[in-house]
């Protein structure tokens, strides 16, 4: 398929949102993700004429990013402290300020632990809680069958169980 | 310690979609990010092959010119390689330490070789923008990408 560079310009500006959400879900890094997020960008302008318009192209550029992602988590040397470094929390309602305090402080918990999930596992749990993709959504975009995901899912919860049970 | 306790379960399940980041948003000015990195790669990828394929016509010449100074059609390969051979066994019979000699070259060109392309890995992992140039190809397949 021909794609002209009014129409990928428009692929930018409907999807960037999403892609660079996902590439900062799996990577929690403001600044990498960005970056992330324009190699998927060029990869799929690169991959432009191999798109089928018949399937919906969030997910194609989704799938690209995840295992773009992923290849560079697994790159990465292990870093146990990623911080998901400029998040923009909702505000908390002043009479519960005290309680949102906590609560920040739980989440923050919960995400260092994924944070120090390995690579697959972690992108599995992002796309399945943060996400909120069916099974044959996330074995499409990582590259795993429908039972790979689910057993492997499996194995990160209880990774996640004993990590924080540890903190 | 496994989770068999079903509650325990739907509590990390609760914990876990409560922990999603929230209000994740790029930076503002994507679009011209996006197209200067493209315009960016083009360019990279076009001198790239511009000086490969004028190294490659260089070579050509010059090999092109070797084989004509060595006698063009006339040129034997085998008969200059059988010669080499046999000069290099002349040489080794009156210099016996010479093999030694050769077999230590030998052995440490493996070695620098093998130092060079380990070198040469760590540095382009380092490098995005190198690391990224040779892997045009994203390994991807859309006919599997269902939503």
């Amino acid at each position: 398929m021909a794609v002209s560079e009014a129409q990928f310009a428009e692929w930018v500006q409907r999807h960037y949102r999403a892609v660079y959400r996902r590439c900062y879900y799996l990577l929690g890094d403001a600044d990498e993700a960005d970056d992330a997020a324009q190699e998927t960008f060029l990869r799929a302008y690169l991959a432009r004429e191999r798109y089928d318009p018949a399937r919906a192209l969030r997910p194609w550029l989704l799938t690209i990013a995840t295992r773009h992602c992923l290849d560079r988590l697994r790159r990465r040397s292990r870093r146990p402290a990623t911080r998901w470094d400029d998040l923009q929390t909702l505000p908390a309602a002043p009479a519960r300020a005290e309680d949102a305090l906590v609560e920040d402080e739980e989440h923050e918990r919960v995400r260092q632990a994924v944070a120090t999930l390995p690579p697959m596992e972690r992108a599995l749990i992002v796309l399945h809680y943060w996400e909120d993709l069916p099974y044959e959504a996330i074995a499409a975009q990582t590259g795993l069958s429908v039972s790979a995901v689910k057993s492997r899912l499996y194995r990160a919860r209880q990774r996640l169980a004993r990590i924080l049970e540890e903190s | 310690m496994a989770i068999r306790n079903t509650d325990t379960l739907s509590l990390l399940e609760k914990h876990l979609r409560a922990a999603r980041p929230r209000g994740v948003e790029p930076p503002p000015g994507y679009t011209q990010r996006v197209q200067s990195r493209i315009t960016a790669h083009l360019r990279r990828t076009w001198w790239l092959s511009l000086t490969l394929s004028a190294v490659l016509t260089m070579l050509a010449v010059l090999g092109l010119a070797l084989w004509w100074s060595l006698g063009g059609p006339q040129f034997a390969p085998m008969r200059a390689f059988t010669a080499a051979i046999r000069a290099l066994s002349w040489l080794m019979e009156r210099l016996p330490w010479l093999e030694g000699v050769l077999l230590v070259a030998w052995a440490s060109a493996v070695f620098q070789a093998l130092g060079a392309g380990w070198w040469l890995r760590r540095y382009c992992r380092r490098r995005p923008c190198i690391r990224s140039f040779p892997r045009t190809q994203p390994h991807l397949r859309p006919q599997e990408v269902r939503q």
